[in-house]
């Protein structure tokens, strides 16, 4: 047992992370192998066949030449014109969910009203296609077979100007005739239309950033983010911007959302910021009313800058506060009511080809995390054990975020962990912790990356918005019959692949997971989120970055 | 899982092996190209995914985020953070027909010096909003530890009740929107700073004065002062600025003097129509809003299906407000979107 869990886990790493953007996962690693999963094997082999519709959309209408992949027994939906159910409308953009519709169209006419769907667009942007699930669905005659839950996204203009969004589930039925695989049918389980006048985001950094800096990007394991506040006190948002290979920089706005690049004026050209750098936060440390800033080397630790009004001044000491580690976000709240901003460091733990963690559910051999409380004068000590923050401080962390979320007057600290559940330390009130994400209802198994207090629902209570890997890879080999493992086992390595989560404050301490029901679920392999009320009108919308390594070429390992 | 043999270990190494090797050497990908995702509130805390008919569509491998009015202008932009190139990307928030915000900063004593932690609720009509106070969240990144309460068409923000770490719990009154208001523990008076106009993106949606030569459409706009009708077919023999605005648009309220003026310097020769959109509200209220704003020239009532002839003219979105159409003689002869640039629009007017 232990040993077909073992190999399940690691298909289940490899695959996990694969995602098919229009081409199937090649098989990888030695234990893939066609008898434990067939599917995959169908699926690779069906690609060409699978991706019939999707070429339509790149090379023009379902010519003649397609017809070699559709089956002559093949039924499908028709997806021209569809009746949509009552349209919602929010800031200027149109979502219609698509009705079902029981058409039962033979191969040429359903090809004649796919070619009718695809002509409501004037002109194809992007296109996308991923593979949720397969399963085995033997033909008549015993050949063999797949049902594949495909998502096709088709983003285009339509004459009157505007940008339209058609998500398309399809439900893709495929037999092998021969060594020739067919399409039998194609139908859609659940669809969606949405449509904008146009882009109300425009993207301006060529505009707003001193041109010649130096904007490439670096190995898979890179990672940072940006750190913005009005660090001179003017009025307007600054940024910093941490560079794991590059020099760290410092913007100034010019109050119009211009920027300048003042690392050199103000002090930050220096060898501890040439590179080596992936996390910053802009705090008054130091208590005299202007923001300080505090800049995280991913593997020596935290490098303090004191604002001296008109430049940051070095105060670290001879070594970076932290010690070696493989250092991610930093989060900053004076935990014990003592008037100075102490700071949570999680730590990960070390991958890369050689090390991985030793679970990929529960992996407890990662870096500690640790609390730095602030004794004043920009010194530092390690409370981690004092406080309480030791239990699960051996989980690799990757974020975190602090809020009163129980209201009752002390600062509470939620970690989103890689390969395992997530911790909530509540606050005791004397400055310690205990860690109640269990009881609390807050541990969200997944592969956590991200996480945000917000009031998402406006009930006036803080929730938790938590950017997970989603991997359809994952949602793929852990929904077949022959994953190993018992049927907790296995709703525990689908939940590791299932995408975000959000889960709501009760009001009584606890939470309770509306992931389900809010759709903000599906958000690809997600790393950051941010809560903004983008348009205004009083409740906050969810902006979720993601993506994971993109190379050369589209296809995935 | 607790014990494994050596040979598991083996396999285990070789499989990962193989896959950075094939990232590395065959330039691979892993999860790559997808896009970043925009969650749109249904208002209950429901989602639906919107961002890539919005612009937020982004194929990067993007790691942190975080929002920021970075042009002082009221609504929230974007910095995306990267592995690949290029690593930083900045996008503008231009959402047209934006509520009203405010924007808060907290400084606190008894709290400390950044109140982080605290927590603020704005009162405005029915509607109340909690944000917090916060430095670090999402994937290693910094929102700005200010407070952005988007109001919705509301003006007046009765109370903003702020829950200081320190215990004590403070209620400010009556605060004004679209500004930037410092406030400072247990102090209830406030410094306020107003925000910058909206701009839109005027290279993406003003169509240029004085190129267009459309026929008027053939429009009836019900009359705020007094009783009936009042159709665009009846200065057909005059010049008509037609202004469409909305008592909840920053942009619109700001530009508004501009076309008082106007219409002062104008007087006689053109004729001046205020367009509000405002179907939600008593017309009473919309008039008596206008006529606070100083503005004499007629107000009517108009919907987003008659401004869309004028913004289809252009490539800017239907419902976008201010939008300023100039009619001569039953031409169209220049549309203007977002805050007008008064001398463009007077010059236009002198040749006419």
């Amino acid at each position: 047992m232990t040993k077909t869990l073992r190999a399940g886990a690691l298909l289940f790493s490899t695959l996990l992370i694969v995602v098919s953007c229009g081409e199937t996962p090649a098989p990888v690693g030695e234990t893939l192998t066609s008898e434990f999963w067939p599917t995959e094997t169908y699926g690779s082999e069906a690609s060409a066949t699978k991706s019939v519709l999707l070429a339509s959309l790149s090379d023009g209408p379902l010519a003649a030449s397609s017809e070699a992949s559709f089956s002559t027994h093949f039924r499908g939906e028709a997806f021209s014109d569809r009746p949509l159910a009552p349209l919602r409308v929010e800031s200027g953009v149109v979502i219609g969910d698509w009705l079902d519709v029981n058409s039962d169209l033979e191969a040429e006419r359903f090809r004649a009203n796919w070619n009718l769907y695809l002509a409501e667009f004037e002109e194809i942007l992007t296109v996308e296609q991923h593979t949720w699930e397969v399963q085995l669905r033997p033909g008549a005659e015993g050949e063999p077979g797949i049902e594949s839950k495909e998502s096709l996204w088709i983003l285009g203009r339509i004459p009157d100007g505007r940008l339209r969004e058609d998500r398309l589930n399809l439900v893709l039925d495929l037999v092998k005739s021969g060594e020739e695989w067919k399409l039998t049918g194609v139908a859609s389980e659940a669809g969606r239309t949405t449509v904008a006048p146009g882009p109300y985001f425009h993207d301006v950094t060529q505009q707003v950033l001193p041109p010649g800096f130096d904007q490439s990007g670096a190995q898979i394991y890179t990672d940072g983010g940006p750190v913005l506040a009005d660090f001179d006190g003017d009025g307007d948002i600054d940024l910093f911007l941490p560079r794991l290979h590059a020099s760290a920089r410092l913007y100034r706005n010019n109050g119009e959302g211009y920027f300048d690049d003042v690392t050199a004026t103000w002090g930050l050209e220096v060898n501890a910021l040439r590179s080596g750098t992936n996390s910053g936060l802009f705090l008054d440390f130091d208590g005299d009313g202007d923001l300080d800033l505090v800049a995280g080397r991913k593997r020596e630790g935290l490098l303090l800058f004191r604002n001296q009004g008109t430049s940051f001044e070095d105060i670290t000491g001879p070594t970076p506060l932290g010690g070696p580690g493989e250092w991610e976000a930093l989060a900053a709240a004076d935990y014990d009511g003592d008037r100075q901003i102490d700071i949570f460091m999680a730590n990960y733990g070390l991958i890369d080809a050689d090390h991985q963690p030793e679970s990929y559910v529960d992996a407890r051999d990662g870096r500690f995390n640790v609390l730095l409380r602030n004794l004043g004068d920009g010194r530092f000590e390690d409370a981690t054990e004092a406080a309480g923050l030791d239990p699960n401080r051996e989980r690799w962390s990757y974020a975190a975020a602090w809020a009163d979320y129980d209201v009752d007057g002390d600062l509470d600290l939620y970690v989103a962990n890689d390969y395992a559940t997530n911790s909530l330390y509540r606050n005791r009130g004397d400055g310690t912790f205990e860690e109640i994400a269990a009881e609390a209802g807050a541990l969200d198994g997944g592969n956590g990356m991200g996480v945000s207090w917000a009031d998402v629902d406006g009930d006036l209570r803080l929730d938790l918005y938590i950017s997970n890997m989603q991997s359809f890879a994952g949602n793929r080999i852990t929904r077949l019959e022959n994953f190993p493992g018992t049927p907790e086992q296995r709703a525990l390595y689908r939940r590791f692949s299932k995408g975000n989560s959000l889960l709501r404050n009760r009001g009584d301490g606890t939470f309770e997971d509306i992931t389900e029901s809010s759709g903000a679920k599906p958000a690809f392999w997600a790393w950051g989120n941010a809560p903004l009320d983008y348009d205004a009108d009083g409740d906050l919308d969810l902006l979720v970055s993601g993506g994971f390594y993109t190379g050369l070429r589209a296809k995935d390992t | 899982m607790a014990s494994e043999s050596a040979g598991q270990e083996e396999d285990k190494d070789s499989g990962h092996r193989n896959h950075f090797r094939l990232l590395q050497e065959e330039g691979l990908s892993w999860s790559g190209m997808e896009p970043n995702t925009l969650f749109q509130n249904r208002g209950d805390g429901t989602f639906d995914e919107v961002g890539n008919v919005l612009g937020t569509y982004l194929r990067l491998d993007s790691r942190g985020v975080a929002a920021a009015d970075l042009d002082g202008d009221g609504d929230l932009d974007l910095a995306v953070y990267n592995r690949n190139n290029p690593v930083i990307k900045i996008f503008r928030n231009d959402t047209p027909g934006q509520g009203n915000v405010l924007e808060v900063d907290l400084t606190g004593t008894d709290s400390g010096p950044m109140a982080i932690g605290a927590q603020a609720i704005a009162s405005c009509g029915e509607r109340s909003i909690l944000r917090q106070v916060e430095v670090g969240s999402g994937f290693i990144s910094q929102p700005p530890p200010r407070l952005h309460f988007g109001l919705g068409d509301c003006r007046n923000v009765e109370t903003l009740t702020v829950r200081w770490p320190s215990g004590t719990e403070q209620i400010l009154h009556d605060l004004p929107v679209n500004q930037r208001v410092e406030i400072v523990e247990d102090d209830d008076r406030f410094q306020s700073h107003p925000l910058r106009a909206r701009n839109y993106n005027r290279q993406d949606l003003v169509p240029i004065a004085g190129e267009l030569s459309a026929a008027r459409p053939n429009l009836v706009f019900r009359r705020l002062e007094g009783e009936g009708e009042l159709s665009l077919a009846a200065f057909d023999d005059e010049t008509v600025v037609l202004n469409f605005w909305a008592t909840w648009c920053t942009a619109c309220v700001l530009e508004m003097p501009d076309l008082q003026a106007l219409s002062r310097r104008f007087a006689g020769r053109v004729r001046f129509l205020g367009v509000s959109l405002d179907q939600e509200r008593e017309d009473s209220e919309v008039l008596a809003y206008a006529h606070e704003l100083g503005t004499t020239y007629e107000q009517v009532l108009g919907t987003i299906q008659d401004q869309a002839p004028f913004s289809s003219l252009g490539s800017s979105p239907p419902g976008a407000v201010p939008l300023t159409a100039v009619i001569h003689h039953g031409t169209v002869r220049a549309v203007f979107v977002g805050q007008i640039d008064v001398d463009t629009v007077a010059k236009l007017l002198e040749t006419l």
